[in-house]
């Protein structure tokens, strides 16, 4: 590890080359990174392919206060959760696959619930245009059978 | 938010504020199996069966069997919707009624869809339950396993061959099976989606005394038979299944625990303290919070006693004396409280 750094603290580098100073019981909140030091394959500095410096930054505050508030009481953690999620609406789904990616369990958690939440009351309709749209022109000609029976669904 | 470092400049994936590349985004997560199950396995089980017809391939994966075990393992407490009740006489005219507990407007799925179904001129009755399924008998053989909510029901073969001792009793209401058998049903989905039926029948003859156990499986469709020495005493009537495992209690004091996945009997002596009463006095034994318990009315009370962990001796949790709210409300009958109580007016009186 680096002289210039201070002990237990890692550097992560985001896609568009961004760097980051973490504590590395936060860094570690990552399976992907923490198998990765366990491994000591990590020099200081660890990259971290497809996520972007926003996103990372994003990330990282979620575990910052996540390992913060260990401590604290579960229902503060939650409201940040709520709030976290929310905020982060327009990159909800950069945020998850950068926590599916990363394995970050808890914003994996947190993130999912959320859009669980977002769809729970949807039409049939409305989740395919948002989740297929680019196979919903396939969806619609190839399986006209299939589409006779579903359709009876449709609200 | 920077908006700028949102967008890459290859465009490979592109994510910004614009509606039409958020679209993008979440084709992304629904392309990605992994993220979706995280997703779905969130959502309530009501929308979760309406997402099946999104796609076919939403349409296998939700139909998955792990993903409903993952699901239901999710979800675990599901609100009871309502009760099945069995009719009081046997007269062809009367029919399981079902009372929803989810007001008078929520009706619940009718239990009749199975009329007339296998060999049917007796009465059809509901023999247990079982996270949503039912256990019915239509006359004196022809079980049958359906689901109310999906109004779906198999017709399992006739259990017959070996166990030639079992013969349906009858009295002057119609046929019925002897007071020392049951049939249960034993469903976890959230460890399997197949169930198992299992029969219990106490035999005494000559011999000795054994347990005749018959297991249908869903898994296989077939019956298997079994028989075991019984453990001693008489056994009781309540039997419950929970845990894997039914259980029941005899009049020696002796615990019974049948393993169904193990197939095995397992007979244990209780310690005589907390003494069990007779089977009359037992006004509830199942499965509560996660735990075994056996409420027992006695002198102008109850006690509730809850099974330790190993199946080793029965905890007594709390002891009830009901004399103080009697001479309050008079109109509690002292003797209906100590035999057969309406438990659901006591509460209201406790409450």
């Amino acid at each position: 590890m680096s002289s210039s750094l201070e002990k237990n603290m890692l550097i992560l580098r985001s896609s568009d080359g961004e760097e980051f100073i973490v504590p590395e019981v936060v860094a570690v909140m990552s399976k992907a990174i923490k198998n990765m030091v366990e491994d000591e394959c990590a020099s200081n500095t660890i990259p971290v392919p497809n996520v972007d410096a926003n996103i990372l930054a994003m990330v990282i505050e979620f575990c910052k206060k996540h390992d913060e508030s260990e401590a604290e009481a579960a229902s503060d953690l939650k409201t940040f959760d709520s709030e976290f999620v929310n905020r982060g609406q327009e990159a909800l789904y950069d945020l998850i696959t950068a926590a599916n990616f990363r394995d970050v369990k808890e914003l994996l958690d947190a993130l999912c619930q959320n859009v669980a939440e977002m769809i729970k009351g949807k039409s049939v309709h409305h989740i395919r245009i948002q989740f297929l749209g680019y196979q919903l022109f396939e969806i619609l000609t190839s399986n006209f059978i299939w589409n006779i029976w579903c359709d009876r669904d449709f609200d | 938010m920077d908006c700028g470092k949102m967008t890459n400049s290859k465009g490979t994936l592109v994510i910004g504020y614009n509606s039409s590349e958020h679209t993008l985004a979440t084709e992304l997560i629904g392309s990605n199996v992994d993220i979706l199950i995280e997703i779905l396995t969130r959502v309530p089980a009501k929308f979760v069966i309406r997402f099946k017809c999104v796609s076919k391939d939403w349409f296998s994966l939700i139909s998955n069997s792990p993903f409903s075990c993952n699901h239901s393992n999710r979800h675990p407490s599901a609100l009871f919707s309502g009760l099945f009740i069995n009719p009081v006489t046997s007269f062809d005219d009367e029919k399981v009624k079902s009372v929803s507990l989810h007001g008078p407007h929520q009706s619940l799925p009718t239990s009749s869809f199975p009329d007339g179904v296998g060999c049917g001129s007796g009465t059809f009755r509901i023999e247990d339950s079982c996270k949503g399924l039912l256990l019915c008998l239509n006359g004196p053989t022809c079980f049958i396993v359906c689901n109310p909510t999906t109004q779906k029901y198999t017709v399992l073969p006739y259990h017959g061959g070996t166990t030639t001792s079992f013969v349906p009793f009858r009295n002057k209401f119609g046929v019925f099976l002897s007071s020392m058998f049951g049939g249960y049903l034993a469903f976890d989905p959230s460890k399997s989606p197949h169930y198992k039926v299992v029969l219990v029948s106490y035999i005494r003859n000559r011999d000795g005394c054994f347990d005749l156990i018959d297991i249908y499986s869903s898994e296989s469709t077939s019956w298997t038979h079994m028989r075991a020495a019984a453990p001693p005493g008489y056994p009781f009537t309540k039997k419950v299944f929970w845990n894997g495992s039914i259980h029941w209690m005899s009049y020696d004091n002796v615990y019974i625990q049948f393993d169904v996945d193990a197939e095995k009997l397992i007979g244990t002596p209780m310690p005589s303290n907390p003494k069990i009463l007779s089977e009359e006095r037992i006004w509830y034994f199942g499965e509560c919070c996660g735990h075994l318990l056996l409420v027992q009315g006695r002198d102008m009370g109850f006690r509730i006693l809850e099974m330790e962990r190993n199946y080793c001796y029965w905890i007594e949790k709390y002891q009830v004396n009901l004399r103080p709210m009697i001479s309050l409300f008079p109109e509690i009958e002292a003797d209906t409280c100590v035999t057969r109580p309406s438990l659901g007016k006591l509460l209201c009186y406790v409450l």
